[in-house]
This record gives C-alpha cells, sequence and structure tokens, in this order.
C-alpha cells in the first residue's frame, strides 16, 4: 500500500518531470493545512491567502533543489512559515503576539452580537467561550511556541517532523509544546474553573 | 522547593508528550505505575481538551470560494520545470542492473537519433551559437509566458543527462491533451550539445535514408538502381 508520503513524492517527481498538473493536486491537498498555519501569523483571512499563495509558488520554483530526504509537507511547512514571517516583516509588523482585541473577545464573549438575544443551551454557549479563550492564548503566545503547538494539534505532525520544520532538536519542540499548553491551559482556568493553579 | 517544581515540572512534560505518544518505553512505563493526582488529571484533561478545540469547526479556517481559481490564474505563468538528472536517476532506480548496460547502449543510439533529428530541425540556428555565446554551465531559460520551459541541470552533456534531456524532449513533442500548447512552445537546447550533433550526423534517418538512393561501396546498386 502506498503511504501518503510516498504519494507526494511521486507527484513531486512528476512536477519534476514538467507535470504542472501534478502540483495542482499537491496545492489542493495542503492549501486549508498550509492556511491553518499561516492565519495563526496573518491574522487577515485575504492577507493569508496572499502569503498561502507565495508559498506555494515559492516551492514550486524551488523544486528543482527538493531531494526527498525530508517529507514534502515538512518542506512546504517550513516554507509557509518562513513566508508568512517574510510577509509580516515586509508590512513592518512582527509576528502577532497578544492583542487587547483578543483578550477582550474571550473575557467578553457573552456580549458578542449574535448572541445576546439566541436561546442557546448552555454548554453550547460555554464551548464558543472555550474556542474563544483558545483562540485568544494561541494569539498571545509566542511565535516559536505557536508554530509549535499548531504543527502538533492541528498539522499533526510527529515531534520528528516538527524538528524538521523548525530546524530545531527534538528535546526543543517537546519543551515548546508543553509550554504552549502550560499557558494555554492557564487562561482556561477562570473558564473552566478547574484546580491547576493548585499545582505549585 | 526549587527542586520539587523542576520536577513537577518534568512530570507535567512528560504528561503532555505522552498525550502526544512521543514518550521512551521508559518514561511511558514509569508514569503508567503511578497513579495520577487530582492535579495530573486535571492537567491530562485540559490538554486534550486544547487539542480538541483547536481542531473544532469553532476555529476552523475558511477560504475564499475562488482561492482555487486565482492561484491557478497566477501558476499558469509559471515555467514547466524539467530535471532532467532527477528524471535519469529515477529511470536508474527502476531497471534492473544486467539490463542497464544494454539500456545504455540503446539510449545512446536513441538519443544520437534524435539529436540528430535536432540538427536537421534546427540546423540553420546551429550555426548561429558559438561556444562564445553561452557559457558551458548556462541554463535555457524561459520566462513569463505560459507553455514555456525551463531545463534545470548543471550537467547536461553526461550520457545519462543528454538521454533524460532526448527523451524528455520527445516526451513533450508526442500527441497529448496538452499537445497544442507544447507544440507552440520554443524548443530550448543546451548549446554544448553542438558538436555532439556535428559529430553524430550520421546517424541521423535522413541522412541514411538519402544514402539508400547513392551508389554503394561495394558496388550494390541503391534501391532506386535496380
Amino acid at each position: 500500500m502506498t503511504t501518503e508520503r510516498e504519494i507526494d513524492q511521486i507527484l513531486v517527481e512528476r512536477v519534476q518531470r514538467g507535470d504542472k498538473k501534478a502540483f495542482e493536486l499537491l496545492v489542493s491537498k495542503y492549501q486549508r493545512k498550509l492556511m491553518r498555519l499561516v492565519s495563526r501569523l496573518v491574522y487577515d483571512q485575504a492577507e493569508a491567502e496572499d502569503v498561502v499563495q507565495e508559498a506555494f509558488i515559492k516551492a514550486y520554483r524551488a523544486l528543482p533543489n527538493f531531494r526527498g530526504d525530508a517529507a514534502f509537507y515538512t518542506w512546504l511547512y517550513r516554507i509557509g512559515i518562513n513566508t508568512a514571517k517574510n510577509y509580516l516583516v515586509t508590512q513592518g509588523r512582527r509576528a502577532p503576539t497578544s492583542t487587547e482585541s483578543d483578550v477582550e473577545e474571550a473575557e467578553t464573549f457573552s456580549d458578542a452580537d449574535g448572541l445576546r438575544d439566541i436561546n442557546t443551551p448552555e454548554s453550547l454557549l460555554a464551548s464558543k467561550q472555550i474556542a474563544a479563550t483558545v483562540n485568544a492564548a494561541m494569539s498571545a503566545l509566542p511565535e516559536e511556541l505557536r508554530n509549535a503547538i499548531t504543527l502538533r494539534e492541528i498539522e499533526g505532525l510527529s515531534y520528528d517532523e516538527i524538528a524538521e520544520v523548525m530546524l530545531c532538536p527534538i528535546g526543543t519542540v517537546r519543551s515548546r509544546i508543553f509550554r504552549a499548553r502550560e499557558a494555554i491551559a492557564e487562561r482556561l482556568r477562570p473558564v473552566l474553573g478547574t484546580t491547576l493553579d493548585n499545582r505549585w | 522547593m526549587a527542586n520539587k517544581m523542576n520536577d513537577d515540572i518534568s512530570k507535567y512534560e512528560n504528561l503532555s508528550a505522552m498525550q502526544d505518544g512521543e514518550t521512551s518505553d521508559a518514561e511511558l512505563q514509569q508514569m503508567l505505575k503511578q497513579s495520577l493526582s487530582v492535579h495530573e488529571k486535571d492537567a491530562w484533561d485540559t490538554y486534550h481538551l486544547i487539542g480538541d478545540v483547536l481542531r473544532s469547526d469553532d476555529l476552523a479556517v475558511k477560504m475564499s470560494s475562488d482561492f482555487s481559481q486565482r492561484f491557478a490564474d497566477r501558476f499558469a505563468s509559471e515555467p514547466v520545470l524539467l530535471i532532467p538528472e532527477i528524471h535519469a536517476k529515477n529511470q536508474e532506480k527502476q531497471r534492473p542492473k544486467d539490463k542497464r548496460q544494454f539500456f545504455r547502449s540503446y539510449m545512446a543510439v536513441a538519443s544520437a537519433t534524435a539529436a540528430a533529428v535536432f540538427a536537421f530541425a534546427f540546423g540553420p540556428q546551429i550555426s548561429h551559437f558559438g561556444r562564445d555565446t553561452f557559457s558551458s554551465q548556462q541554463i535555457s531559460k524561459a520566462e513569463g509566458a505560459a507553455g514555456q520551459v525551463q531545463l534545470v541541470s548543471a550537467s547536461i552533456g553526461s550520457e545519462s543527462g543528454e538521454v533524460a534531456l532526448a527523451d524528455e524532449t520527445s516526451r513533450l513533442s508526442a500527441s497529448t491533451p496538452d499537445s497544442e500548447a507544447q507544440n507552440q512552445m520554443d524548443m530550448l537546447r543546451d548549446p554544448r550539445i553542438d558538436s555532439y550533433l556535428i559529430a553524430h550526423q550520421r546517424f541521423s534517418p535522413a541522412i541514411s535514408n538519402a544514402a539508400q538512393y547513392g551508389s554503394r561501396p561495394n558496388g550494390n546498386k541503391s534501391a532506386t538502381e535496380k
């Protein structure tokens, strides 16, 4: 049975032999995944889509140098992150950290438009509030922690693969993911009402 | 106190790695032996909740409906990539060792024939390009318009490189659903092939066919003379 990685390699080799349509298949496969990754750095959807497209174009142009030592998607994700960072630099912005609006969004979610007059079950509202809190906490994370937990939780990469993307040791990946989870968990405490803060 | 805190942090870090299936066997066995404290269980639950929320529809990323079309429009202006070395390497991997020698000999003749076809099809152009026009590592590159081809190689000139180049050229010129677009593209070649073409003109089918209608050295008459 051909693995997903092998399929990617087959498509890459077809592109390298002049089959542009094979690259379009790769774009269709990874556009949403790359968008999820990039949108954690570039918040505006239109801008994030532009960055994703730019990343794909860069990947295509760099394909002659791709030897298949790493998986295609780890290589692509690295390009995506670098393209997003470069975009922010050219825009005179750093990668986003916390913003007042993000914090407010989480803390005042019950005042959000469209919900005040809606008779939603308490659990649905609670899950929306948790989602907003997690989203705000992610925005507040340092870029390296945010990238690490995104690649792990959303893209499902192993620590090995994340180390390839982020060009750091596996131990650093493990530490970053743990610190990201702890930082988000700390913001969730008031919402969840857990006893996490009594650990030490 | 500080040591206890470090131990606790390490324990929670192990929990985090255990969630991802990234603990060593020894660490896993050690953790499974001990029952989780209330705080550890809370941490385990919360770490999983964070992952579930990040993957949920609430935080799903939306893309505009015309993303694919916009990308297709932009991608259309990118040149087609041809990397003969990689193609040749892939072909080498697929063939058994004991057939490689025969294959190389056969492809040498086939590439010479194809090269000679080049020479006759583009003969007048050859004389316009000399060694001082291109450097030995010149890569012919077409930019911009759709349907053009970018050759990417630093070592065309080796036998495998020429084989792949000839193979790619013949593949591109074959009838395909995209042949209309491909037929319109300029044929590019590496100028280092010029001396090779001239040296192997005798393998050209055009010449060999023409020779059938000439007198033969051993006195045998050609087909037309019979």
